[in-house]
């Protein structure tokens, strides 16, 4: 399948720039897995690190139980190793019998939404979908949109959220954990795509 | 998900057009602020330059004190979640994520989904969106921008395609 160039106005270009392919290190297309982690059971906190700023925006795919002693707890992220006060987050929370809203100013990281642990239903992991649009704009503070979700046959919440990071250097490094910094249970991944635009 | 073309700049609201009709669904990716006075306008969509009262909507959201669902209908365009306006905290803006199934197909209205919204460390929302465009007309065109008409800017918008084929080249 082609790929045409479109004017800045969004119209076909006159003489078409037909792109024979969206090869980006082999991976074609405009999802590009950069990074991923399985984990062994050893370990929680990882950091996607010198991430390429070479895409328009990032997706971090994460599917994870963690080795807390309770039943859940929160995910975090943070960038550019920066763990001062200039998080802040919207959540929307559905716990299967009422919907509520929460929000969070001037915290120390990104809390996109709950993850299932140690007394949970065994063998449920939650999963979490991050994107983060414009990434690498320097100009502007960093919004995330996150999607967060476990069900445990009986209990279980699901997250949609919008997360500020109030900072406007390129986002280079991303570091995600459960907020005691436990470890994951074996299974657990965390996988970071870049979104690419032919001209970024 | 194939890279289609992207628009940037401030001012009015700006449109794809010649969509190629190749792909099975469409993603528009927005990340936008509006220069209008007020704290929160809303972002919107419309198809093939329409701006008749064929849209309709509902939502469910956030706004960080309370959860809240509504509906409208006889819309003249299609709101896809509040963007951050003049007074709002500054070089905050909006992302949001719409998802348009079976655009090329001509004998079904057309439904979006939308994820999206804002933070502004003290205020914001975040929602979901479902969209209906009450025609079957196969969407070659897509305007998007503030309802106010006046992106900030910094402003970018990004259009994909979806397709059920391996991405293998030409």
């Amino acid at each position: 399948m082609g790929v045409y160039e479109l004017s800045g106005a969004g119209s076909v270009k006159t003489g078409r720039t037909l792109y024979t392919s969206m090869n980006a290190g082999n991976q074609f297309g405009a999802m590009v897995p950069i990074a991923n982690f399985t984990f062994t059971g050893t370990g929680g906190s990882v950091t996607f690190s010198n991430i390429d700023q070479s895409y328009q925006d990032l997706r971090l795919v994460v599917f994870v139980r963690s080795n807390f002693a309770g039943s859940q707890l929160n995910l975090i992220i943070r960038f550019n190793g920066d763990a001062s006060s200039v998080y802040s987050y919207t959540r929307l929370t559905g716990n299967g019998s009422a919907a509520s809203s929460t929000r969070e100013v001037n915290f120390t990281g990104v809390y996109p939404g709950i993850i299932p642990a140690s007394t949970s239903t065994a063998g449920v992991f939650g999963s979490a979908a991050i994107d983060i649009l414009n990434y690498k704009n320097t100009s502007t503070f960093k919004t995330c949109i996150s999607r967060v979700a476990s069900d445990l046959n009986g209990s279980g919440t699901t997250d949609l959220g919008v997360q500020l990071w109030r900072n406007t250097a390129a986002i280079n490094s991303l570091n995600i954990s459960d907020v005691n910094g436990d470890s994951w249970v074996a299974g657990s991944t965390a996988t970071l795509y870049g979104i690419r635009a032919v001209s970024s | 998900m194939v890279w289609i073309a992207s628009l940037s700049g401030s001012g009015a609201v700006r449109t794809f057009s010649s969509i190629p009709q190749t792909f099975t669904h469409l993603q528009l990716r927005v990340f936008l602020r509006d220069t209008f006075s007020g704290a929160a306008t809303n972002a919107f969509v419309r198809f093939n330059g329409d701006a008749g009262s064929n849209y309709a909507y509902h939502y469910l959201n956030g706004n960080g004190s309370s959860a809240a669902s509504g509906a409208s209908l006889s819309q003249s365009y299609l709101p896809i979640g509040n963007d951050p306006a003049g007074t709002s905290t500054a070089n905050v803006y909006g992302s949001f994520i719409v998802d348009i199934l079976d655009y090329t197909n001509t004998n079904k209205n057309k439904t979006t989904r939308t994820l999206g919204g804002f933070d502004a460390n003290g205020s914001g929302i975040v929602s979901l969106y479902s969209g209906l465009w009450l025609n079957t007309a196969a969407i070659t065109s897509i305007q998007c921008g503030a309802d106010s008409l006046g992106d900030a800017p910094g402003t970018y918008l990004s259009l994909y395609g979806i397709t059920t084929s391996s991405v293998t080249g030409a």
